[in-house]
């Protein structure tokens, strides 16, 4: 089940989606905030998204390997 | 008469059963810490769990590496034990035993939190009910002790199951949360105006530590993961970054939320943000609750199903306390840390009967102390927790740092990054800058916890002074060195210790290496 194609489908889909949330939160801050202090956590939390939406992918492509 | 129950784990935990058992541990937090940090941090608290997490994701690193490379259950006291000694074993060990116990009362407490939200269970209410609110989690307390003697726990689909079905949940709350309410003028001006002094903001740090507590789990699950030293990584750093997201996300969703309904004015008859609101005696054991209440249109189902879930998810991460603590002092018996009784197990049952009962009678003293304090009982527990976590991750990372030096020749699939390459004692050794920074971080809140927490600074350090004290007398009793270890083959153990993890490539990596220094070197693998 887990080298299916839909599994594999699932999997990729979900980490376009963590980077797409990732990116919306840095772009939407950046727009509305700018370079504050008080927008570092989000900045942090934008930057987490992105990264486990890379792992996600970066896993599975290596597992089909 | 009692036998010794000593049976390998089976290895069948799966990648997705190794991340779901972390989950159920670490995912619960948040419900628990949300409240208090708001409580104390007020329009910082996102800076409180940024600096909380990125000492988390160091922490998290370092289990995942240890896990990986020493895949037997016994967690941060196994580790602590090899890196440092039989005594900052016991230490490490006795500091997470605390955190076990308080778990056990401190998420019980939360579970009933949860459920006072629903309209007709009110009357649950620490607050408005503080006796009733007593004896309902102690009711929870005394039931989980007579499932754990009976037998009865969770299982890994089980915990799989609700692990799913929260990450979808508190996915949908954060998504429907930023896309319906969240403004960021908004979040600056709460932290602007809501900014609390350095006092506070410590104490703020240190509570939320305790969203992050749990990765003791990563390396239990570790004696029962097939194949530990692939999958460990893989799943552990998934679930680091998930439960940093889902901090950091809450945190700034709080403090940039414009609910749904009407802020209530506070005591005083004052208007107050709606972070404030969450932040208050009485909404602490119930935030997310709360705030996904405040969610349009989505508030209206998610005002019956959150508490009932938040409930359930806290009731299971408190039988993981009494689970947990169960197997810790099994562990630490093993290795001559603490009295065999505590390895006894039921003649019927086949369960840990001593250790369940000890370990579920120090969680109702805690309970009873925490009722004591009237409507601070919840941060009392919270104090105890966060303590116990920063003392125990502490001795962790020394840990690290030594086995790194002193056992340099067991196979890391799993390396945590930045090193330096060194000589040690005509080794090659790579020095792990991250576990200095880890070091550091987890230090200054165990610092921030001693100097904020006024009954944690003492109860803390009463429970490690309690615990050294059995153990010089157990250990004396014994004839066993006090401060010394008793002398054991480290390097056979660790053979052993692959071969039964199937990890064969390791081991014979292992085994060349050892024969590379000592050609005298022999080991029976059967």
């Amino acid at each position: 089940m887990r080298n299916s194609k839909v599994y594999g489908g699932f999997k990729t889909f979900n980490g376009v989606v963590f980077i797409v949330f990732g990116a919306l939160i840095i772009v939407q801050l950046a727009l509305r905030i700018g370079l504050r202090f008080e927008a570092v956590s989000g900045y942090v939390l934008g930057a987490a998204l992105i990264a486990l939406g890379l792992y996600r992918i970066v896993w599975f492509v290596r597992s089909r390997r | 008469m009692q036998q010794d129950h000593q049976q390998e784990l089976r290895r069948s935990v799966t990648p997705w059963g190794s991340y779901s058992w972390g989950y159920a541990d670490v995912g619960a937090d948040i419900f628990v810490a949300l409240g208090l940090v708001f409580g104390v941090a007020g329009g910082a608290s996102n800076v409180a769990f940024l600096f909380a997490g990125l000492v988390y994701v160091c922490v998290g690193l370092a289990y995942t590496e240890l896990a990986a490379a020493y895949p037997v259950a016994g967690g941060g006291q196994y580790f602590v034990m090899r890196g440092l000694g039989d005594f900052w074993g016991f230490i490490a060990g006795w500091a997470v035993l605390l955190d076990f116990t308080i778990d056990i009362t401190l998420f019980a407490w939360g579970s009933v939190g949860y459920l006072s939200h629903l309209p007709v269970l009110g009357i649950l209410d620490a607050s408005a009910h503080p006796l009733l609110h007593f004896w309902v989690v102690l009711g929870f307390v005394v039931g989980l002790a007579v499932l754990n003697v009976i037998g009865v726990r969770e299982s890994t689909a089980f915990n799989g199951f609700v692990s799913a079905i929260d990450v979808i949940s508190e996915t949908a709350i954060l998504f429907l949360g930023f896309l319906f309410t969240f403004r960021p003028e908004l979040l600056v001006h709460s932290m602007q105006t809501g900014w609390p002094d350095t006092f506070q903001l410590m104490n703020g740090i240190s509570l939320a530590i305790i969203s992050f507590v749990g990765l003791e789990s990563i390396s239990h699950a570790a004696e029962e993961t097939s194949r530990p030293a692939s999958i460990i990584p893989r799943t552990s750093i998934a679930l680091i970054l998930t439960i940093l997201i889902f901090a950091l996300a809450y945190s700034n969703l709080a403090l940039g939320m414009h609910p749904w309904y009407p802020t209530p004015h506070d005591a005083a008859g004052h208007a107050q943000q709606f972070w404030q609101w969450l932040g208050a005696t009485q909404n602490q054991d119930k935030a997310v609750a709360v705030m996904a209440s405040n969610i349009p249109y989505f508030g209206i189902v998610a005002a019956f199903y959150v508490p009932v879930f938040g409930a359930t998810l806290l009731l299971i991460s408190s039988n993981s306390g009494v689970f947990g603590s169960s197997r810790i002092a099994y562990s630490m018996s093993q290795f001559q840390l603490l009295p065999s009784l505590f390895k006894n197990v039921h003649r019927k049952f086949k369960t840990p009967v001593i250790s369940i009962a000890v370990f579920c009678a120090v969680a109702v003293v805690e309970l009873i102390f925490a009722a004591l304090q009237g409507d601070f009982g919840y941060e009392f527990l919270g104090d105890l927790y966060a303590f116990g976590a920063a003392a125990s991750y502490t001795l962790v990372f020394i840990a690290l740092i030594a086995l790194r030096l002193t056992d340099p020749l067991t196979p890391r699939k799993f390396l945590i990054p930045f090193n330096l390459k060194i000589r040690f004692r005509g080794e090659d050794v790579y020095f792990p800058l991250v576990a200095v920074v880890g070091f550091i971080g987890i230090f200054a809140i165990l610092i921030f916890v001693l100097l904020t927490h006024h009954i944690g600074r003492i109860a803390g350090p009463s429970w490690l002074l309690l615990g050294v004290v059995v153990y010089l007398i157990y250990r004396a009793r014994k004839r066993l060195p006090a401060f010394g270890s008793v002398p054991r083959d480290w390097n056979r153990e660790q053979v052993s210790i692959l071969k039964n993890a199937g990890e064969l490539e390791l081991m014979d990596d292992l085994i060349g290496k050892l024969k590379e220094r000592d050609p005298n070197f022999t080991v029976r693998v059967s």
